[in-house]
């Protein structure tokens, strides 16, 4: 019969190898994207982009960089800050 | 910066540590009080089952702080990122005046968990328990470390603020004593401390087999004193030159960097053997000072003989580690 | 050496056997706190791949940018100013630039729109298709593929925006921007400057804001100073800065993801407690048979922390492996709302999933760790019951 420890140990092995294919595949993931870089690269010096496309909803979430810390707040006095992507913009 | 996932991770453990180290030292003051070994009340037995609990307590300290400590280092160079002009985890930790005080509080709490342990083993090994009293006290020395350290912890992380100005690793390291930092692509003025460090592990290498084999006081104390001073001498070289050669940049002269992904997490190669080969070379050391409690000298001589046999077999494993960009440097010129 | 080793083993196999024994409620452990543990790592893994995406992707980053402030706000400035920066030793060139948001009254998306001024001196490689204008072609713009969407082209190649006083500009599709420049451009309408101008009804002696090249990188922060000194009423961003804000946004993110999911961590860590110290008659019973058998108070805790720490393991593994195939395969759909909000544009770009062992290391302090150390004293609690007493009881 097998014991359980033995068993334990094959069981973790598997999910460890497999946690780690994870990283394999990340790493690839990561050589393939290194192809657009260049372009990438290109685009936002010649054109001058400072931020991600990620969050459109609002100025101070797409150019985060671009925007100042009052931004979120200065629609009219008192306002407050309501888009939910703005939870993840940090102070400053 | 307290709102983020490492600061949170950090504080977490430093919490952690405190709650077990706390619950230890709860029993810790019990024993002190009320320890009579030669009585059969109910209150001594359940004394001597607390003293498992605290045991394990300080065993899950001591194995926290292991992971606090890499924890800690890998978060100083996750916030070199947000950091204007820190460029790995050295400048993080210069950002403010807590970073390098508590990376010693940190360093300083493994070896003094790791020698409660060693005394808790010592301990358990005699019928009569006649260490006690000792480890006891020397637990509730260790809490005010614990308390440190967390308050270390939070002074720095609530004094680092994104875009501070900070120096980075490749000048900070010009005070280190060698002062020759910068020179190693001609490989010239960086020898003498390279060739004092090998001398000196040699030394010590010849310190150890004597020790091990005459098993008298005066070796080990000679052995745990060279070891000490072993210790600053090889993070000054691992700092100012071997780290050099592992990155193959004359410049980069980070402590730290190593230890991540990029360098294959080399360093830990070379931190690991070398806190185990001075652990056990001071500890061999240490326990000497209990050698003449009644029903330990014997377990002591085997424990102190173990410890200079692992002592040893560590430190071959460091210094050939440590040689192996170097040789490497030298064999095969440039890229290594 | 071995029989201590042979001996450790012996008390997993225990260890695991007992945790099989009560199957049930184990089961039950293992998936709330792989749960736990799947929705930390996925928010790390995530915020990790959009921080190296930011990293990588923001390299060439203006080396400054100057924006004029007016009362708190930022306000259109005068050209005079970009004489006054050419001045500065060390500024290799000052371009002016027009940009701002089109708001799509339509769909109700907003539409970044930049015009530069003279040839952007691209090639065609980061276009799906189409060329980008030559110098001074007007009315041609190239747009990212959201617009393309949002606008509802499909095989028409030209549209128009309402300029502020309800007047039509339009304009002739010059070039789609290609899906892999998604996670800069997907929302981007690129023009000339006199269009820029245009549409948004700017003078021709005003700009948005001026994009400064300095001959050395490493005197970005002395120039940024000089600027700065220079011109008074304005805010000077550099590179490192806007490298260093997306770090400390994906940061705080995590931060707050991981604040969350401590809550819900700490739930389950009372809940850890509270089963481990409730001791059932059975356990009692198990445990007092063991110490009759010869079984010793910390042989009992090493058992206990055999079982605890093998299932926070297994847990562990299969939650960072599901958060990986949630954020690498499914592209953190579950976060993706939140994150983006009330965003009309989403941008479908591929995350890069990263996986570093400090990152593992990370999720296994904030989930294993904890878990181990609440249930150490109740597990004692167990283990120093007095034989007496439970066989008794």
């Amino acid at each position: 019969m097998i014991r359980p420890s033995s068993l334990f140990a094959t069981v973790l092995i598997l999910l460890l190898v497999a946690l780690f294919f994870c990283g394999r595949h990340a790493g690839l993931r990561a050589e393939e994207e290194r192809a657009i870089r260049p372009v990438l690269d290109a685009l936002v010096l010649r054109l001058g982009l400072t931020d991600l496309c990620l969050a459109t909803e609002a100025r101070y979430t797409r150019h985060p960089a671009l925007s100042d810390e009052l931004a979120p707040f200065m629609d009219y006095p008192a306002a407050l800050e309501y888009f939910p992507s703005g939870l993840f913009w940090a102070p400053q | 910066m307290l709102v983020n996932p490492w600061s949170l991770a950090l504080c977490l453990l430093a919490g952690l540590s405190l709650f077990l180290l706390g619950m230890a030292s709860k029993t810790a003051l019990r024993v002190m009080r009320s320890w009579q070994p030669a009585s059969d009340s109910a209150r001594q037995i359940g004394l001597e089952a607390e003293i498992w609990l605290s045991s394990t307590l300080v065993q899950y300290g001591l194995a926290f702080q292991v992971i606090s400590l890499f924890l800690f280092v890998l978060a100083a160079d996750h916030f070199s990122g947000m950091l204007a002009g820190a460029m790995c985890a050295t400048g993080s930790l210069l950002a403010n005046d807590y970073g390098l005080p508590l990376l010693a509080v940190k360093g300083t709490g493994i070896f003094l968990y790791g020698g409660w342990i060693v005394f808790h083993q010592l301990d358990i090994s005699s019928e009569t328990y006649p260490l006690v009293r000792f480890k006891y006290i020397l637990l509730l020395c260790l809490l005010p470390f614990v308390v440190a350290d967390a308050v270390l912890l939070i002074l720095y992380l609530t004094a680092l603020q994104p875009d501070i100005i900070t120096s980075c690793c490749a000048i900070i390291f010009d005070a280190a004593p060698s002062g020759t930092v910068q020179n190693l692509v001609g490989g010239r003025h960086g020898q003498g401390l390279l060739l004092l460090h090998y001398g000196w592990a040699a030394l010590l290498f010849a310190a150890g087999l004597v020790a091990w084999r005459r098993r008298q006081a005066f070796f080990y104390l000679l052995y745990g004193v060279g070891m000490l001073l072993f210790f600053g001498l090889a993070l000054t070289t691992l700092v100012a030159e071997i780290s050099s050669y592992i990155y193959a940049m004359p410049f980069h002269n980070c402590p730290f960097c190593m230890l991540k992904k990029e360098y294959g997490y080399f360093g830990f190669l070379l931190y690991i053997p070398l806190f185990f080969s001075v652990f056990c070379g001071v500890m061999a050391m240490v326990v000497e000072l209990v050698k003449s409690r009644p029903g330990l000298g014997r377990r002591v001589a085997e424990l102190q003989r173990v410890m200079v046999a692992v002592s040893l077999g560590a430190l071959l494993l460091y210094s050939t580690l440590s040689a192996w960009h170097y040789l490497l440097y030298l064999v095969a010129g440039g890229e290594g | 050496m071995k029989k201590y080793f042979e001996k450790q083993r012996n008390l997993l196999d225990y260890a695991l056997a007992s945790l099989w024994r009560r199957k049930g409620k184990n089961i039950s452990v293992f998936l709330v706190f792989s749960l736990v543990i799947f929705l930390l790592a996925s928010f790390l893994f995530l915020s990790r791949s959009l921080q190296v995406a930011a990293q990588t992707t923001l390299r060439q980053t203006p080396e400054i940018t100057v924006q004029r402030m007016v009362a708190g706000r930022q306000e259109s400035m005068p050209l005079t100013y970009a004489e006054r920066i050419r001045g500065i030793f060390g500024v290799r060139r000052v371009s002016p630039r027009v940009w701002g948001y089109h708001y799509n009254e339509v769909t109700g998306a907003n539409i970044t729109v930049m015009a530069l001024a003279g040839d952007p001196e691209l090639g065609r490689e980061p276009l799906a298709e189409g060329a980008f204008w030559q110098q001074g072609e007007q009315g041609r713009a190239v747009i990212g593929q959201g617009v393309v969407k949002d606008l509802d082209l499909g095989g028409r190649r030209t549209f128009s925006f309402f300029r502020d006083d309800l007047t039509l500009k339009s304009f002739a599709v010059a070039g789609i921007f290609a899906p892999e420049t998604n996670i800069l451009t997907y929302d981007l309408v690129l023009l000339d400057i006199a269009d820029g101008r245009d549409l948004f009804g700017l003078a021709d002696d005003l700009a948005t804001d001026l994009l400064v090249e300095v001959v050395n990188p490493l005197e970005i922060a002395t120039v940024a100073r000089k600027i700065s000194e220079r011109l008074p009423d304005t805010r000077v961003v550099t590179r490192p800065q806007i490298q260093g804000t997306y770090q400390a946004v994906f940061s705080w993110r995590s931060g707050v993801a991981a604040i969350c999911l401590l809550s819900a961590l700490s739930a389950f860590i009372i809940l850890a407690w509270d089963k481990a110290s409730g001791m059932s008659p059975e356990e009692r019973r198990e445990i007092s048979i063991l110490k009759i058998l010869g079984w010793q108070t910390p042989d009992v805790l090493q058992v206990r922390f055999w079982e605890g720490f093998a299932l926070s393991l297994l847990a562990f593994a299969a939650g960072a492996i599901l958060a990986y195939v949630h954020v690498g395969y499914f592209q953190a759909a579950l976060f993706r709302p939140v994150m983006m909000g009330w965003s009309v544009l989403r941008p479908g770009f591929d995350l890069v999933p990263i996986v570093q062992g400090g990152d593992l290391l990370l999720i296994f302090c904030l989930s294993v760790l904890p878990y181990l150390a609440a249930t150490v004293v109740p597990a004692w609690r167990c283990a120093a019951v007095a034989t007496d007493a439970a066989m008794g009881g």
